[in-house]
């Protein structure tokens, strides 16, 4: 059986992800972020032990070793690592006029960009020891600079250029060593970045977490380069 | 071009220093604000650039250099932003997340808190922002994981540049980036190499909102 760790999987394309995976006969390490929210533990008792659940911020060095602490104590290997919370910001509107707030814009950085590399780097001796060494991680039409059209939402879209680099560079130092990835663009969907649930996406997060599943456990490398797809197949520009 | 008012951030680093020279000999008042702090003002030398210090991660700092310009400039006519505070570290080798917030914080957020306080001095000159930046912040060529946060910290720059240029293009503003190749590693920047960063940098006849050069 292979085993998969998702980050962010209370909800969204997160919580998506972690049943679809377990629906198709994997083992889930799921990142729980949120205290009660109820729908991991819905699943928990549906997949019993096939689904651990362990405590997760991305955004804290503690938090994200003692999740691979909890993980190792659960399992030797991780064949699938998958990249998938991250934050926004109810202050996306604000300009260089109008005044940025950078203390935000280092919030949503040590999260969206720095919690990918927190997590691979807790978690090689796993991932290392897997059969698959995929890391998939999930970044966002707003981190290609080529197709930017916006005036503002500066941290959000700094964060996920920055962790498409991140992800470019570590394609680079890993991918000898046996790793490929999977950089994915979602797609506008139905989910709760903004605190609430959306209803103003154009996809609901099962639809997507289909694709992407499909996409991340694939074998193989995308034609031997590193690119970003998004939920349809299609390619982005950096 | 000669008669025009250059506030060149980040002034401090040699390559940046010598385009500050270029633009003074060629005519024009120049600002050398230096990043650091007390006590560096010994490594600056004894020349007769117009300079002063600050700190770019500080907001207070930021407006108080800006505040200096204003003041001996009136009119700021080109905002040069050579900013760049380069570590190595990779995974596996000790990554310290610490350390990539420090680089995001210093490459990415500096430039921004820095034009943002000298946008108010910019409306009556030639609207003209300029980077320097490394080809380190190419996602299409392969640099290797050793600079990892740092070259992160310019990803998040460059993206950063994109929009600015589409939220200030609309009003005359015009971005360059002048793309070194590794130049900043070496001891001895080129002279040659500074002149034309220079060149393209203050090119004002070109009104491209924004273009990017590789420097060779
Ligand atoms: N929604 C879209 O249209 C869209 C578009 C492009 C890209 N994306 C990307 O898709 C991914 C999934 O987003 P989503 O739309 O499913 O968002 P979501 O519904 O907000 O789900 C993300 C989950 O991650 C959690 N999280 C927040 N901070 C965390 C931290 N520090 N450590 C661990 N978990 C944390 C969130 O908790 P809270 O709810 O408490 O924050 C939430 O449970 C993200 O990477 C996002 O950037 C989304």
């Amino acid at each position: 059986m292979h085993t998969a760790l998702v980050t962010g999987a209370d909800r969204g394309l997160g919580f998506a992800l972690t049943a679809r995976l377990l629906s198709d006969g994997w083992r889930v390490i799921a990142g729980r972020y949120l205290e009660d929210w109820p729908e991991l533990p819905a699943l928990a008792e549906r997949y019993g032990e096939r689904l651990v659940i362990v405590p997760l911020d991305i955004g804290s060095d503690e938090s994200v070793h003692i999740a691979a602490k909890l993980a190792s104590a659960q399992t030797n290997s991780v064949d699938l690592v998958i990249h998938n919370a991250a934050v926004s910001t109810p202050l996306k509107d604000l300009d260089l006029r109008g005044g940025l707030d950078y203390g935000d814009m280092k919030r949503i950085y040590n999260i969206n960009a720095l919690g990918m590399l927190r997590v691979t780097e807790a978690f090689l001796g796993l991932t290392d020891a897997g059969s698959m060494k995929r890391q998939c991680v999930v970044s966002s039409e707003a981190g290609s600079v080529e197709r930017c059209e916006r005036r503002a939402w500066y941290g959000y879209c700094m964060s996920k250029a920055a962790l498409n680099m991140g992800t470019m560079r570590l394609y680079e130092q890993l991918r000898p060593e046996g790793y490929t990835f999977r950089l994915f663009h979602p797609g506008w969907m139905k989910t709760y970045m903004s605190g609430v649930k959306s209803e103003e996406g154009e996809l609901e997060a099962d639809e997507v977490a289909e694709a992407a599943a499909r996409y991340f456990v694939e074998p193989g490398e995308a034609n031997g380069r590193l690119v970003m797809r998004d939920w349809s197949g299609k390619e982005w520009p950096w | 071009m000669a008669g025009k008012h250059i506030v060149v951030i980040g002034a401090e680093h040699p390559f940046a220093d010598r385009m500050c020279r270029v633009w003074r000999d060629e005519g024009n008042a120049v600002l050398a604000a230096r990043a650091g702090g007390a006590g560096n003002e010994a490594a600056a030398g004894t020349d007769e650039l117009e300079r002063v210090w600050f700190n770019p991660l500080e907001e207070a700092s930021v407006r108080a250099m800006a505040a200096k310009a204003g003041e001996t400039m009136g009119r700021i006519d080109l905002a040069i932003i050579c900013l760049d505070n380069r570590k190595e570290f990779a995974l596996r080798e000790g990554f310290d997340s610490g350390e990539a917030m420090e680089l995001y914080d210093y490459n990415a957020l500096g430039p921004l808190r820095a034009i943002e306080a000298l946008l108010p001095c910019m409306g009556e000159g030639s609207k003209r922002i300029g980077l320097l930046s490394d080809v380190r912040d190419s996602l299409t060529e392969p640099m290797g994981a050793r600079h990892l946060g740092y070259d992160m910290s310019l990803a998040a720059r460059r993206m950063s540049v994109q929009i600015m240029a589409n939220a200030l293009g609309g009003e005359g503003y015009t971005f360059r980036a002048a793309v070194l190749d590794l130049e900043r590693e070496r001891e001895e920047p080129r002279e040659e190499l500074a002149a034309g960063a220079c060149r393209v940098l203050s090119d004002l006849a070109d009104q491209e909102v924004l273009r990017v050069f590789r420097m060779e």
